[in-house]
């Protein structure tokens, strides 16, 4: 008989691209996802320390001490935002054979040839990507300008 | 179509037309049709045409959207779909907003019976609801549609005086709105293997439809990856929630992970 896995889901309470997300969505997000998609079990969710310098409740979960197959978490924006920070959790997940699921981005780091493809997305973390657009720039001002074209 | 025509069309109409010559239509209508056959095994003799057309009379109002939601997820599980989709319309999008682009994380699916009062979208602009004005929408029928089987919209021109009204309006609602400038707008129509894609800006809907055959297409959003997604308020209208980049080019890729590596906090 085929083993059901077990997973973990992650919390993180920080805005995803401005986006809150209340830890009972979280939750449950997760707890479907678990079920449905990954037909697996659904362990614990456990919320990451907001105070904290390093993200001591996703090493937890990667660590050897809890015994779960993968961890569930929303997104690779709930990563840290240091590249260091995250070297580590991959090492560390790939050393004790768990795997992570991002539920928005729709991806699964299970293999060192993952890295690249998240790392590649981070990029939309950037506020370049982030940032509410409030105000134009002298130069789009001209550009809007030179056009005569406007739909409101 | 060349750029010239292209953009002429869309300043003047806020949309453009165009025949799909890559053939995915045909194959999206059929990945559609095997899914409802597969529930329904009474239609697998039947044309796919006549399946859609003649969708309400073998399945019932009440369970429309149910039926919906299953065939939506189905698609959106098909490999390579958002490519397929892409490839359809991409002539057109290289010339409007660029060839580097973000797509909307699903595709939607619309199913709009004969004298159902429950698949309305009364007159709207995406932006109203957080979307990016940078963005496009490709619109693709599987069915020949015009009069109430299709879409209303209006033209530029006639958009900036009722996104006005909208905007500023303190006792109309958008059902009194469109029913004061009915003649202001006017009904898409277009035929099975044709595309439509215009700017959400532009105010559009659709009405009870008063034909005698269903209506289904599809729709989806893209935007150049490296236009704003979040303008004036901020909303879920971004990566990773509502988009994802379809397609980053490489020095994209460099260009921003030299900003990371050496960016000031």
């Amino acid at each position: 008989m085929k083993k059901i896995k077990r997973y973990a889901g992650y919390i993180n309470l920080k805005p995803i691209n401005g986006v809150l997300y209340p830890s009972s969505i979280q939750n449950i997000l997760m707890k479907n996802y678990v079920t449905d998609n990954l037909k697996g079990k659904f362990y614990l969710s456990p919320t990451e320390v907001l105070q904290a310098q390093n993200p001591i409740t996703l090493n937890t979960l990667i660590s050897n001490e809890v015994k779960v197959d993968g961890i569930v978490m929303l997104s690779t924006f709930s990563l840290p935002l240091e590249n260091k920070k995250r070297k580590i959790i991959y090492k560390r997940a790939l050393k004790h054979k768990k795997e992570l699921h991002f539920i928005l981005d729709e991806m699964v780091f299970n293999k060192i040839e993952m890295i690249e493809n998240i790392e590649n997305y981070l990029i939309f973390r950037n506020k370049f990507f982030t940032e509410t657009k409030n105000k134009t720039n002298n130069f789009e001002k001209n550009l809007a300008k030179s056009s005569k074209v406007s739909f409101v | 179509m060349k750029k010239d025509i292209i953009e002429s069309k869309f300043e003047k109409r806020g949309y453009i037309i165009f025949d799909d010559t890559t053939g995915l239509v045909k194959d999206l209508r059929k990945i559609i049709v095997n899914e409802i056959k597969k529930s329904n095994k009474k239609l697998k003799k039947l044309e796919d045409e006549k399946i859609l057309n003649h969708f309400h009379k073998y399945v019932s109002k009440k369970s429309v959207n149910a039926i919906r939601f299953k065939i939506y997820n189905s698609i959106n599980k098909v490999k390579d779909i958002d490519n397929i989709y892409y490839s359809i319309s991409k002539n057109v999008l290289d010339n409007l907003i660029g060839n580097e682009v973000a797509m909307q994380k699903k595709i939607n699916l619309s199913i709009q019976m004969p004298k159902d009062p429950d698949s309305l979208l009364d007159m709207h602009s995406d932006i109203y609801a957080g979307e990016s004005p940078f963005q496009l929408v490709v619109w693709i029928p599987l069915v020949s549609a015009k009069s109430t089987k299709s879409m209303f919209i209006t033209n530029p021109h006639h958009n900036k005086k009722l996104n006005e009204i909208v905007l500023k309006t303190n006792n109309l609602t958008t059902r009194n709105i469109y029913n004061k400038n009915k003649k202001l707008f006017h009904f898409i129509n277009i035929k099975f293997g044709q595309v439509l894609v215009f700017s959400p800006l532009i105010l559009h809907g659709n009405t009870i439809n008063n034909s005698t055959e269903t209506r289904f297409s599809l729709n989806c959003r893209f935007k150049s990856l490296l236009s704003p997604y979040d303008v004036n308020v901020k909303s879920h209208r971004n990566i990773p929630q509502f988009y994802r980049p379809l397609n980053t080019k490489l020095m994209t890729k460099i260009g921003f992970k030299y900003l990371m590596k050496y960016e000031k906090n």
